[in-house]
């Protein structure tokens, strides 16, 4: 095992990674700071948001990304969808990753039969179409009651992601199962649980990275594909993928509309990516380019 | 490839000319021939007339199928079509028609008053048909619901060319009634020989027939030869297009891959008004149906009548207007502008939050309070949902924003325990107000499982009127009638009355004589195209 | 090497199985009925009743599941809630545009990404690597309407090279129509298979058997195409036969944005409008789809590497 100073040191040297991470820093920064950061992504303002005839305004002095179809701000809304959309990913990547995680380390250790059906039951869920059981899930839960709420939308991304993580923490886990330290482990008698979280749990943490930063730039796609077929959060969340559903009609006429979504996602996915990937080859440097 | 399309894209964004590609060849007759291409966003469901019940069924069915009466081009007084004449007798109750001679259907055999009488009874016949409901006026029609007789004793053909139709009240809305497609004509032999293929094989009586359906992505009809109207049928075939969506039907139109487009999202719609060029290829209409915020009278506190009036006084209505670019007029009730019946003095509720506010403080509201509002999964539904969320947030009442499938939702306010405040837009079928207010607000209307009248409203006043209107021949004092329940409801405020919407077409400047149908607009059976002589349109 | 087989297909039956009763049971909870879908507005109770018993609406859950088990096994999928159109009428005629739309973006994506993961690999460390690796980064970070949106109005509206919407009428027609769409798939197909090309390349390039091959003199593009490339042989299989249990399950958005009608944008539309029979039709279709995918993969697996024949 790695010294973590060597693992940090060539996660800096790669530059890539870097500007993913600075990337990452600056949209918490701007989701956290968003409330102080422009006019209320909320209040319409159909007097003098909009044109004469109620098209949006394009970017001007008074509004840097111009309006939307409500006349609403949209730097405004893009620094608000900033901490929406990325407390949505979070909260679902969190959830995503208790049950991955826990099945994971659980499959990878303790293998054989437990470790069968564990993963026959990933295989199983993962054998479902994957959008159609998101827009099902979504419709689902709509229906269930809790249309205002942005549960639908976070169980959803939740229940789609876990099996990625299970996938990977497992096989991590198993070799680290067959490690020298885990086998003097148990034949000292500790217990599986403390095997675990004492000497598997902090070893599998490269891959943990990896693998929530994949799930968060992951779920980032998916509500933003969900929003678009109109299955996301409910009004008035201004969330990204909201942003694009509400504004892909003004397309031609107010690209900003769609642009400063659209770009807002690809870069945050990116960033995500390319910490991911400097992460992975600094926690092992046998696969490093 | 990637920056490739980017750059193209950048390239592109400076717009070109959009203006129309074409221009009329100038004939001055109609020419016969072509084909005439639109889409819908939609599937087409069924092309049974006594089953089909959707807007987009309807427009592959309007070409096809004929009816006793018609609407005339651009009014609502019904016009002879199958029917060579007709007469009203006994105080209303009884109807005589004479139809055409020499009509037959697009197969040749004869259209005979029979064949009408058989429509009729299959729609009260057939369990998944929704009309059998609009004939519950006629004499006779008790047996044949209870399922004691096929036969209803009050349509009789007296002859091959002569159906008597004897109704056990006077209805001045009946005539209405048969003009909707599924009183069209219908062979016995035919529907039974079909069986459950019905639905893709049509009999046509009308100006086009069926020539290939693709189910979900295009219908093609062919000319009917045997139809006996020569100012109708000039297109060789109509092809319309399923599935298609609003936008890329617009794109398509502009590439001229359509000769018309309808239903135009908010920036093509402010693009193509705002073209001096495209002026005179714009079709705009008042359909017959109006928008607003369904209200349940039974929950509270909608069942305090100032509450519900503060709420029509808290939405700001030109802002409303204005999100939907002015394609709208502002409404009183459920009545559009043309109907009978509609009271023109009756100026709808002024925006005024400070009256709002001291009803609902007279109500024992002064704090507001909280309730849900329901909408389907429409973006312009949401946007007028979020208007009206913060107008009435400006008087108090918050709003929570709910959505729910539109199949869902239907069902779910059926019910008296479901959504008590929620969008809600209202088509007529015939442009006669026992389709709106008898099957909105009659208390007769209210049952506990699939409720028509969803705000579950019972008022003994509204209802006598409604009554007396219903079997009055005379129109003017049915008219008078109807003007007083308009001002009932109005008070009593069970929706909060939103707009009506006008519907905005746009066709290829070399389509001519084209209308929009009063009731059920895409009509192009009198349309023809202004093409050159070898069959393309002549380029501007 | 039969027993594998035997015993992954009988896996494969008890996934599909297990899919087509969890949505079975997910959509139970949906109030959806045919009744007022149908009937319209103006029906009375008993119309409404009487539909609903003839889709066996009116029993349990239990009743309601037999009821579907029992049509399911003579072949009768019910008929669509919106149009009564028997499911399976509807699914044949959506099958084909899905499985064009699906291999066609497969091509596209071996066609595409091999050579660009090639590329990448054999210049590593240049230009063209970091090019194609910004290439494949973007191409996974993009949503899919976006790419298919910006296609459709840069190629097809403002250019015309292509048609708008629609799946044309055969032959080149079809062709024509099918572009836009499969592009706008392929973009992350491109992306993964570029990836897993390149990382494949990469690892096998430092073997020992290349070096042999090379000193050897085999000229360059006879090592990388005739050893090089076998060992991503491998894991391209595998990611193909996710593609194909993915698309063939089909492409929601894309299908959508371009009005192809195959079984992505039918089960869309299914889902929106709550039309159950529809629903579970689709993915019953789209788990055979993944199971057969599956299965396909894994008996490639089993001939390509016959250590893992017969555990």
């Amino acid at each position: 095992m790695l010294a973590p100073v060597s693992r940090a040191r060539r996660f800096v040297a790669n530059r890539a990674a870097v500007a993913g991470a600075i990337l990452v820093v600056v949209l918490v920064a701007i989701a956290v700071l968003a409330p102080w950061l422009g006019k209320d992504p909320l209040s319409h303002d159909i007097e003098h948001g909009l044109t004469q005839l109620g098209a949006p305004l394009a970017p001007s002095e008074d509004a840097l990304l111009g309006t939307d179809h409500l006349g609403r701000d949209v730097w405004a809304r893009l620094a608000a969808g900033a901490s929406t959309s990325l407390a949505i990913a979070a909260l679902a990547t969190a959830l995503a990753l208790a049950l991955g995680l826990t099945i994971g380390l659980v499959a990878g250790y303790a293998g054989g039969w437990i470790d069968d059906v564990l993963m026959r039951t990933v295989d199983l869920v993962l054998s479902f179409p994957v959008l159609l059981l998101a827009i099902l899930l979504a419709a689902l839960l709509r229906e269930a009651g809790l249309a205002s709420s942005m549960a639908p939308v976070v169980l959803t991304l939740a229940v789609v992601s876990w099996t990625t993580m299970a996938r990977v923490i497992r096989g991590k886990a198993m070799t680290l199962a067959r490690s020298e330290y885990v086998t003097a482990a148990r034949a000292l008698g500790a217990s599986p649980v403390r095997i675990i979280v004492r000497h598997i749990l902090p070893n599998v943490i490269g891959v943990l990275i990896v693998v929530i930063a994949l799930g968060f730039a992951q779920n980032l796609l998916a509500e933003a594909a969900l929003s678009y077929l109109g299955l996301g959060p409910p009004p008035p969340a201004p969330t990204w993928g909201r942003m694009l559903y509400e504004g892909r009609v003004f397309y031609r006429t107010a690209p900003h509309l769609v642009l400063a979504p659209g770009l807002a996602i690809l870069l945050a996915v990116v960033a995500f990516h390319l910490v991911a990937g400097g992460v992975r080859d600094a926690f092992d440097p046998k696969e490093r380019r | 490839m990637r920056a490739l399309a980017f750059a193209l894209a950048l390239v592109a964004c400076n717009a070109p000319d959009r203006g129309p590609r074409w221009k009329p060849a100038g004939a001055t007759t109609p020419r016969a021939g072509g084909t005439l291409r639109f889409a819908v966003p939609d599937s087409i469901r069924t092309l049974d007339p006594t089953i089909a019940y959707d807007e987009v069924s309807f427009f592959a069915m309007q070409s096809m199928f004929a009816t006793l009466v018609g609407y005339g081009r651009d009014s609502l007084v019904l016009t002879p079509e199958l029917a060579e004449r007709w007469e009203v007798a006994d105080g209303g109750t009884t109807y005589r028609f004479w139809l055409r001679p020499g009509i037959t259907y697009s197969t040749g055999e004869p259209i005979v008053a029979a064949d009408f009488k058989f429509a009729l009874e299959r729609a009260l016949t057939t369990p998944d048909s929704p009309f059998g409901p609009f004939l519950s006026d006629v004499a006779g029609v008790e047996a044949v619901l209870a399922g004691t007789t096929r036969d209803c004793a009050g349509i009789v053909a007296v002859s091959d060319r002569e159906l008597v139709i004897r109704l056990a009240r006077p209805a001045p809305a009946f005539l209405y009634v048969l003009a909707l497609k599924f009183a069209t004509p219908q062979r016995a032999d035919h529907v039974t020989a079909a069986g459950a293929q019905i639905r893709i094989r049509p009999l046509a009586s009308g100006p086009y027939e069926l020539a290939s359906w693709d189910e979900g992505v295009r219908i093609v009809l062919r000319k009917n030869p045997r139809y006996w109207d020569p100012a109708r049928g000039h297109l060789a075939t109509i092809e319309m297009l399923e599935n298609v969506p609003r936008d890329t039907q617009f794109l398509m139109f502009e590439r001229g891959e359509l000769d018309a487009a309808a239903r135009l999202l908010s920036p093509d719609y402010l693009w193509i008004t705002s073209q001096p060029a495209w002026q005179p290829y714009i079709h705009q209409r008042a359909p017959m149906m109006a928008q607003g915020s369904r209200i349940n009278v039974r929950v509270k506190p909608f069942d305090d009548r100032r509450v519900r009036q503060a709420l029509n006084y808290a939405v700001h209505k030109d802002h409303q207007l204005k999100l939907l670019n002015g394609s709208a007029v502002a409404s009183h009730g459920l009545l559009a502008p043309g109907m009978v019946g509609r009271d023109t003095e009756l100026a709808p509720y002024p925006y005024d939050p400070a009256k709002a506010r001291a009803l609902l403080a007279e109500a024992g509201y002064p704090d507001g309070f909280r309730a849900e509002y329901t909408i389907i999964p429409d973006p312009e539904v949401e946007m007028l949902a979020m208007s009206i969320q913060s107008d009435l947030a400006a008087v108090g009442v918050h709003l929570e924003i709910a959505t729910m499938s539109f199949a869902t939702y239907g069902i779910a306010i059926g019910k008296p325990a479901g959504p008590a405040l929620g969008y809600y837009a209202w088509v007529g079928d015939l442009p006669d107000p026992t389709n709106f207010l008898d099957a909105k607000f009659h208390s007769r209307m209210i049952s506990d499982e699939n409720s028509s009248n969803d705000s579950f409203y019972a008022n003994p006043e509204l209802d006598a009127l409604l009554d007396a209107a219903r079997t009055d021949v005379d129109p003017v004092s049915r008219a008078a009638t109807y003007r007083r329940a308009e001002r009932v409801l109005y008070d009593d405020a069970p929706w909060i009355w939103g707009f009506h919407r006008l519907s905005t077409e746009v066709t290829q400047p070399y389509v001519r004589d084209y209308e929009p149908h009063p009731i059920w607009l895409r009509d192009f059976t009198y349309a023809w195209l202004d093409v050159g002589d070898d069959g393309n349109p002549v380029p501007r | 090497m039969i027993g594998s087989a035997v015993r992954r297909l009988g896996w494969s039956l008890l996934v599909i199985w297990f899919v087509v009763s969890a949505t079975f049971a997910m959509t139970m909870a949906i109030p959806a009925d045919p009744g007022k879908t149908l009937l319209g507005p103006h029906a009375s109770t008993e119309a409404i009743e009487r539909v609903r018993a003839q889709y066996c609406l009116d029993r349990g859950f239990v009743g309601r599941y037999g009821c579907w088990i029992e049509r399911v096994a003579h072949g009768d999928l019910g008929e669509s809630y919106r149009t009564r159109r028997p499911v399976t009428a509807i699914l044949a005629d959506r099958i084909g545009p899905t499985v064009q739309l699906g291999l066609a973006a497969i091509f596209l994506q071996l066609v595409l990404g091999v050579p660009l993961g090639i590329l990448a690999a054999v210049r590593r460390g240049r230009w063209p690597d970091h090019a194609a690796n910004a290439v494949s980064l973007i191409g996974q970070s993009a949503p899919t309407f976006v790419v298919g949106t910006l296609l459709l109005y840069v190629f097809a509206y403002r250019f015309g090279w292509f048609p708008i919407s629609g799946h044309g009428t055969g032959g080149w027609d079809r062709v024509h129509h099918l572009v836009l769409p499969a592009m706008t798939l392929a973009t992350v197909g491109v992306a993964y298979y570029a990836q897993i090309v390149r990382s494949e390349l990469v690892d096998v390039l430092g073997e020992d058997y290349i070096r042999t091959a090379r000193a050897k003199g085999l000229s360059e593009r006879a090592v990388v195409l005739r050893h090089a490339l076998r060992s991503a042989l491998g894991p391209l299989v595998t990611l193909i036969g996710l593609d194909l249990g993915v698309l063939l399950g089909g492409a929601v958005v894309t299908e959508f944005i371009f009005a192809w009608p195959g079984l992505g944008r039918e089960v869309l539309l299914a889902i929106l409008e709550v039309d159950l029979p529809l629903i579970l039709g689709v993915v019953l279709v789209s788990a055979i789809a993944i199971a057969l995918a599956n299965l396909l993969v894994d008996l490639a697996h089993l001939w390509l590497d016959p250590r893992l024949r017969d555990r």
